[in-house]
């Protein structure tokens, strides 16, 4: 269900604030917000049924994730399509036919609007941010994720970068949020099927487990449970790659429930951990910080002159060459 | 301390609230004291309650809470927890007496999040407090009278299995604050502070478990005040009550030799058996009660084995706590997040398992089997948007039908209906929506609007030799009529008398001069008089109502327009005169 582009609020607004109050003076090339809306939507495959986007669910099996490009295309055909409702004559498609590019153009620009919109923001404030950027249309790529992990952990953030960064890094860095790449949608379109679709080509792509997970969590380990021992920042104490694990005491006769105190006891007693002061410090101790999954690293050999095993023949090369450009004018009959 | 950033958090380890709810009184005295003699003022005492979440919890005071709300999913290695939106709510109410903590040392919380598993409690809802704690708490509590709330009922044993100490409650709970703007548990309205209250008790797989945000306040009599280390003293049998399944007589104190009142009987939950069996173990369990003398744990043992072969049955008796805020969820699924993500199967789009038998051309098409419009079945090839590798768009556009999409591939001979297929899905999803039809319609009206105005304009430019207008959404009409009236009037002279004023001044009536010289007049000034110029044709004119035949005096002096008239002729004679008069004097 889209929310609608403009609100009677907004309406009667540009009602009362229009110079003339007369429609024939408004500039013949202004979009109706909510054609623009609907059409950048379009342009983002909103509300494009599933079987268009996977034409056959082998193509996307289940605990998969799977990346790609956007077919500009086929979004300019959708759009094509849509406009033709109540396109009846040679009137109408002469119409479109003068400004099928111009249209093209400016929802190059609304897509961009479109996640703003779809998060609630004003049309008319989204609209101006959209406006204002003026990049030209890139590439658009993204990814579909069908798994679990999708129903089970709601609210994943999904960030894309356009160079691999290493870990450890702060996600709120400005130089690490210059290189992230603007999110075009992301959106659920099953339970337990996610797009995403970013602006750029990304040379990284991170999922990472949703931050109300700042939850208390153990690790099982053997037939018991075990906490690793982290300092005061919320990091793992590490003893070259291995954190150090402090058993969790529970209570006897009910593995489940456990020994708080002893356990604040048991992480004290390591110096390398946060000094347990008081709730603070525990609820730091037993912190399970949020998994952030990389997807990065699949060399792509496009443009990058790595040879490939197929011969080319350059045929625009071999046109230039004299011999040949002589043999092909006489053959066409253009010599006169 | 500055705010933290995104994606930082602060924890404290409690934040006291300045009075604890409950009910206070403000004594204001003043001591004056008058050459060593006190003389104090009468003070005066004031009443006041500081109020606070007691017995129930408005749900917007909720914030957050983990395990998610109804979820599914591997939780078997999180503790819950809850985030409340009041900062300083776990620590508004004491504990109890025993549990005041002294300014400066971290206050004993009043709140505990209790997991327990579906079938191990009961959530029993508006109940009268006195039904829901025992007499003595609420003789602590303060005897509020009729307050009623939800309750947990669980097996009392087992909530003093799972329920923390008071010193775990401290460690419990805390304080976060978060950046506002980070999405997570950040209302539009909060402050960024939020207080958290873990439970300790780790769900297992595979359970599905009711998660109690409850009120412990007063309630040191389930506590369990000491941290059980391992060693076995009495353990799930210590203090548990046993009774044989029979008649509601048979429950009575004497019957049963150990410490059951009547209420706690009341309050034990009966476990049918059969009657026979029953009767027969009634005789065998008396005589080692008797024997052991209250050694409970000895009895709980001795029952515990007898119960299998006698039916005998260890009787739990329930507890009760106020329940604040409550959540179920299931602890089922497998794999972390960080399991599941890495056994993601992970490729671009038209990757196929090998195995699936579909066949993907390397251009991520496949084929589908169509109906084409004559009826006959076809393999026609497609591609979805999502290709997996960048393209060129296509710059033959703008397409008006579907069919203009269409293509051939030349290799198979197959149709490529991909884009065909994308014209029409969004003719359809733009046809599904009559608003956005009503649009494309304003829109196009809009052009067509502005093109035949357009076309006027240029016509009536090249017709009347327009030449200001240049912009053709100006208004068209008023700059043409301005033009045009322009064009009439240039040339023409302005008339020099254009309301016939001076011609009629020039007659030779209304020169004073003629008039003196024709009348014999001692001179001009008489003659202007006589002519009335001084308010002249400048002055305002008073028009007589209307004709009226003045018949009789009631009429005449009615006539106020007329008598007004009148005035002002005697008052112009009365001024003539005085000049007249005046002239002579001098």
């Amino acid at each position: 269900m889209r929310v609608p582009a403009t609100t009677a609020r907004l309406a009667l607004h540009a009602r009362l604030t229009h110079p003339a109050q007369e429609a024939p003076l408004q500039p013949e090339g202004a979009l109706p917000p909510y054609m623009e809306s609907f059409l950048a939507h379009l342009r983002l495959l909103v509300g494009v049924p599933f079987e268009y986007l996977v034409p056959d669910d082998r193509l996307l099996p289940p605990e998969s994730i799977r990346f790609f490009y956007l077919d500009r295309s086929w979004t300019d055909r959708v759009v094509d399509g849509a406009v033709a409702v109540g396109q009846i004559g040679s009137r109408e498609e002469a119409h479109y036919q003068a400004r099928a590019a111009v249209l093209s153009q400016r929802l190059d620009q609304s897509e961009r609007m479109v996640r703003p919109l779809q998060r609630g923001t004003d049309f008319v404030d989204a609209k101006k941010a959209s406006d204002a950027d003026r990049t030209p249309a890139g590439v658009v790529t993204g990814f579909l994720l069908r798994s679990s992990a999708v129903r089970n952990w709601p609210h994943m953030d999904v960030r894309a970068y356009d160079r691999t960064i290493g870990e450890p890094f702060k996600t709120a860095d400005p130089e690490i949020v210059a290189h992230q790449l603007p999110l075009l949608r992301l959106e659920l379109l099953a339970p337990s099927v996610m797009i995403a679709l970013f602006q750029g080509e990304p040379q990284m792509v991170l999922l990472e487990e949703p931050h109300h997970g700042v939850q208390f969590g153990v690790r099982h380990r053997g037939a018991g449970l075990a906490v690793p021992l982290r300092n005061g920042k919320g990091e793992q104490v590490k003893v070259g790659d291995d954190a150090v694990p402090v058993t969790v005491p529970t209570r006897p006769g009910r593995t489940d429930v456990v020994r708080v105190k002893a356990l604040r006891d048991a992480l004290a007693a390591d110096p390398r951990g946060v000094p347990q002061t008081g709730s603070g410090a525990f609820a730091i101790s037993v912190l399970d910080p949020p998994w952030r999954q990389h997807f990065q690293g699949t060399e792509d050999h496009a443009d990058t002159g790595v040879p490939l095993d197929r011969v080319f023949i350059h045929v625009a090369d071999a046109v230039q060459q004299p011999l040949v450009l002589t043999g092909v004018t006489t053959v066409l009959g253009l010599g006169g | 301390m500055a705010d933290p950033q995104i994606g930082e958090m602060v924890l404290y380890d409690y934040i006291r609230p300045s009075l604890l709810a409950g009910q206070y009184r403000m004594r204001v005295q003043t001591d004056v004291t008058v050459t060593t003699t006190a003389t104090p003022l009468p003070g005066e005492d004031f009443h006041f309650d500081v109020e606070g979440p007691r017995f129930s919890l408005a749900p917007s005071e909720v914030a957050g809470v983990f395990p998610p709300r109804n979820g599914h999913g591997p939780f078997d290695s999180a503790l819950p927890h809850v985030a409340l939106g009041r900062r300083t709510l776990p620590w508004e109410r004491a504990l109890g007496d025993a549990y005041t903590a002294p300014p400066g040392q971290t206050p004993y919380p009043f709140l505990a999040l209790v997991l327990l598993e579906q079938d191990e409690c009961e959530i029993l809802h508006d109940q009268a407090l006195t039904d829901v704690v025992p007499g003595a708490v609420f003789t602590r509590l303060g005897s509020p009278a009729g307050i009623r709330c939800d309750a947990v009922e669980a097996d009392e044993q087992l909530l003093r299995g799972i329920l923390p100490m008071p010193e775990e409650l401290q460690l419990l709970t805390h304080v976060r604050q978060v950046n506002v703007n980070d999405r997570e548990l950040a209302a539009g309205d909060s402050d960024g502070y939020f207080a958290v209250v873990m439970s300790n008790r780790v769900p297992r797989a595979g359970g599905s478990y009711v998660a109690c945000l409850v009120s412990v306040e007063e309630r040191t009599d389930l506590l369990p005040t000491t941290d059980p280390d391992g060693a076995f003293h009495g353990g799930v049998l210590d203090g548990v009550l046993v009774a044989q399944i029979a008649e509601s007589s048979e429950l009575a104190p004497s019957a049963l030799g150990t410490s059951v009142t009547a209420p706690q009987a009341d309050a034990m939950r009966l476990v049918a058996s059969p009657a026979t069996a029953a009767h027969a173990a009634t005789a065998a369990v008396s005589a080692p009660v008797a024997a052991t003398s209250g050694t409970q744990l000895q009895v709980g043992k001795l029952l515990d084995r007898q119960r299998l072969g006698l039916g005998a049955v260890v009787l739990h008796p329930k507890a009760r706590l106020v329940l604040l805020h409550s959540w179920t969820f299931v602890c089922e699924g497998d794999g972390t997040f960080r399991q599941l993500m890495q056994a993601l199967d992970v490729g671009m789009m038209g990757d196929v398992d090998p195995a699936s038998k579909l066949a993907v051309t390397d251009t991520g098409h496949i084929t589908i089997d169509v109906t084409d419009r004559l009826g006959a079945p076809e393999q026609s090839w497609y591609r979805g948007p999502l290709v997996s590798e960048p393209l060129t768009r296509d710059a033959l556009g703008p397409y008006h039908s579907a069919d203009q999409a269409r293509r051939v591939v030349a290799e198979t001979g197959a149709e490529n209906i991909s884009y065909a297929s994308a014209f029409e899905v969004g003719r359809l999803l733009a046809a599904a929506d009559a608003r956005l039809a009503q649009e494309l319609m304003r829109w196009r009206r809009g052009a067509f609007r502005a093109s035949s105005r357009q076309g006027s304009v240029v016509t009536l430019k090249d017709a009347m030799h327009l030449t200001a207008i240049t912009d053709p959404r100006e208004p068209v009409a008023l700059r043409y009529t301005v033009d045009v009236l322009d064009k009439i009037t240039a040339g023409i002279v302005a008339p020099v008398d254009p309301f016939g004023i001076e011609r009629v001044l020039g007659s030779p009536l209304l020169q004073p001069e003629v008039i003196a010289q024709a009348f014999g007049l001692e001179s001009v000034a008489d003659a202007r008089v006589l002519l009335g110029e001084e308010p002249g044709l400048a002055a305002p004119v008073t028009v007589r109502a209307q004709d009226r035949v003045l018949g009789t005096v009631d009429d005449v002096l009615g006539d106020e327009v007329g008598l007004a008239a009148l005035a002002d002729v005697r008052a112009a004679a009365i001024d003539a005169v005085r000049i007249q008069g005046e002239g002579e004097l001098r």
